[in-house]
């Protein structure tokens, strides 16, 4: 390597006298770039005029992507492709602000940097060779998403308005305890929406039982708020009301002959289960369906998911009893010792995002389909029984397939223990966890 | 990641020569800042730009809207309206690129597509066609638009019953044609459960045409 008889300049030794594109005085706004660009090979003497036309071409094709504040970006020449050209920086003037440095190594000029600041405006390149190129680049640097979420309180005229966040813990006399808590999602909050999401929990201490629910009202729905709200509420109480009629001891009877062989429909049907689930939640549908009379509005526009269970310690071990239509989950960790995690249903996702069912459909209400959501799980014991809406479920498990992987449980759950120590009070302030693309309302109850 | 996808189909047949293409990118410039500035479409919509004139191409693949760089077009001298072809393209690209729920991924929002033409379709055998496969693929929302005095509804219903036109081709009408698009792209990357068919109501320089 040679290098070429030209005069040489460097950065340090330009003045501000020469009369040179390197020696320019733009104002700070201004982002310029100076370069040197030198032939450093023999073989590409004497084709100046080549050489010229493939850098013309090279600085035309550069697009410059679009940065983000705060996260890593990087931009370069690449004249690698040209050989025998040698790049050097002369000056570089503006890029400092924003985070970024500019270097130069043989072939190659490179920008990077984690933008600081957001920009949108021209990067003005000089480019010094056998003669003058000038070239005029946009760059834009897009502010961090995260700086763009807004909070805002709903209007006051909206219409049922509920508290931004909830939470409650219980302790049940079985040694576990209770967590539930919900927050508003970003996406609510920055369009002045209240929290769509609900959750129920009640604990009979005449009969033993534990009742748990959560729901996600739909989005597009006005008043599903008030739906997920009523469907957890109405689900919960006339569970209550109605398991307390069943004649005692003898559900209990039914429970221990039914245990034996779960798949026996004569035994499920002999424990009335069925009905009474199908009972309460025809009530709850018909307390929305009112409501939304009331209040002249269709039943579409109160839409929601409902997601509950009955929990109970006999004798015999742990009897849950849950019903779910939508999305979330709802999910059995460490039954019995084993390590795999049990879903006690199925999520109804549809062939695209945002498809799914709907407590509040007509069809749902069915005896027919309700019998084929309903789950009964007897368990020895657990680790944590997971109820959530499709707001923490959606970033904890990317796919539906992941739901079944313990691996994805054993994540969100350590991430729990870290951060919460399943305290309801830290239990909040760990639901505004970020996650890309995930900015929904999230529920989440865990009984452990 | 659940995507947005967003197709944006435009007319670049010898008509929109000069100042009608100058406007279409100068109010695409503007939709893409905008959406740049929204913290949803930010983390959700995709675009891809299919141009047609006498061919139909895809001048950008479905890209995140933070990547996005406008591209450039120039309009032929003289071309036809080769709309068929390009629904042909649409329906290429939305099978290739459009991700649907899987067991082990979840997939995209509902696609949506906005075309606009300034004419008619010159290969309307191809465009009868076309329409049927369109309509056999979901999407969130079509919206086509009859841009000036030149282009024809009619063909359009084939399409979608969302139609709007547009008077005139100067940049004034176009620049609040692409920020009415853009509150419509925003307002779908909000609906987070996809099941909102309410669009924001126009300006009064377009007409929704029923």
């Amino acid at each position: 390597m040679e290098e070429e008889q030209e005069p040489q300049k460097s950065a340090a030794a330009m003045t501000p006298e020469e009369p040179e594109p390197c020696a320019s005085e733009e104002t700070p706004p201004e982002i310029t770039l100076a370069l040197r660009v030198n032939r450093v090979d023999a073989a590409v003497w004497g084709k100046a005029n080549e050489c010229m036309l493939k850098l013309a071409e090279a600085v035309q094709a550069l697009r410059i992507p679009h940065g983000q504040v705060g996260s890593p970006f990087a931009f370069t020449l690449d004249l690698q492709r040209i050989p025998g050209l040698r790049v050097q920086v002369c000056t570089a003037q503006g890029f400092d602000r924003f985070g970024l440095t500019v270097q130069a190594e043989s072939g190659q000029l490179r920008v990077e940097g984690v933008p600081t600041e957001e920009f949108d405006g021209a990067v003005t390149l000089h480019i010094h060779y056998a003669m003058e190129i000038e070239a005029r680049k946009t760059l834009t640097l897009l502010p961090d998403p995260r700086s763009l979420w807004k909070e805002i309180e709903p209007a006051a005229d909206e219409g049922y308005p509920r508290e931004h966040c909830a939470v409650r813990e219980l302790a049940i006399p079985e040694g576990k305890r209770v967590l539930a808590a919900s927050v508003r999602g970003r996406s609510h909050a920055h369009e002045g929406k209240f929290r769509d999401d609900a959750f129920a929990l009640e604990q009979d201490l005449s009969t033993g039982w534990l009742y748990l629910a959560v729901a996600d009202g739909a989005g597009s729905a006005r008043f599903s708020r008030k739906g997920a709200e009523m469907a957890c509420e109405g689900t919960i109480r006339f569970l209550r009301e109605n398991m307390a009629r069943l004649p005692e001891g003898e559900l209990e009877a039914h429970l221990k002959q039914w245990r034996t062989s779960p798949e026996d429909a004569e035994a499920r049907g002999n424990s009335q289960l069925d009905k009474v689930f199908h009972r309460a939640l025809y009530d709850a549908w018909f307390a929305v369906n009112g409501e939304a009379e009331q209040r002249g509005a269709k039943m579409r526009d109160y839409y929601t998911t409902l997601l509950v269970a009955a929990v109970k310690r006999f004798d015999f071990g742990w009897f849950i009893a849950n019903y779910w239509v939508g999305d979330g989950a709802v999910a059995l960790l460490g039954a019995d010792g084993a390590p795999e995690v049990r879903i006690l249903g199925k999520p109804d996702g549809g062939e695209f995002a945002g498809e799914t069912r709907f407590f509040t459909m007509k069809e749902e209400i069915t005896e027919e389909n309700i019998r084929g959501r309903l789950r009964y799980s007897f368990v020895s014991d657990f680790d944590a029984l997971f109820l959530m809406t499709d707001g923490v479920s959606d970033p904890f498990f990317e796919a539906e397939a992941d739901l079944f992987n313990p691996e994805r449980w054993e994540r969100l759950t350590a991430d729990l223990e870290e951060k919460t120590r399943f305290e309801a009070k830290d239990l909040l302030e760990w639901l505004n966890f970020w996650s890309r693309g995930n900015h929904d309302d999230r529920t989440l109850v865990v009984v452990r | 990641m659940r995507r947005l996808p967003v197709y944006i189909l435009l007319d670049t047949s010898g008509s929109m020569r000069g100042e009608p293409i100058e406007a279409v990118k100068s109010g695409l410039r503007a939709m893409i800042s905008s959406l740049n500035r929204d913290p949803y479409a930010l983390e959700t919509v995709c675009l891809s730009i299919i141009t047609f004139d006498r061919e139909a191409r895809v001048l950008v693949p479905l890209t995140e809207v933070s990547r996005f760089q406008i591209p450039e077009i120039t309009p032929p001298e003289t071309s036809p309206t080769n709309l068929g072809e390009a629904l042909q393209l649409l329906c290429r690209q939305y099978d290739q690129e459009v991700e649907k729920s899987t067991p082990e991924k979840k997939g995209d929002w509902l696609p949506l597509a906005f075309i606009m033409t300034d004419g008619s379709p010159s290969d309307s055998m191809l465009f009868r066609q076309m329409t049927e496969e369109v309509k056999r693929r979901k999407f969130g929302t079509i919206i086509a638009c009859a841009a000036g005095p030149q282009a024809k509804v009619d063909p359009l219903r084939g399409i979608t019953s969302q139609i709007v036109s547009l008077d005139t081709m100067d940049s004034n009408t176009f620049s609040k044609f692409w920020s009415w698009v853009s509150a419509s792209v925003s307002g779908k990357s909000q609906a987070v459960d996809g099941r909102s068919d309410s669009l924001p109501p126009p300006p009064s320089e377009i007409r929704l045409v029923l």
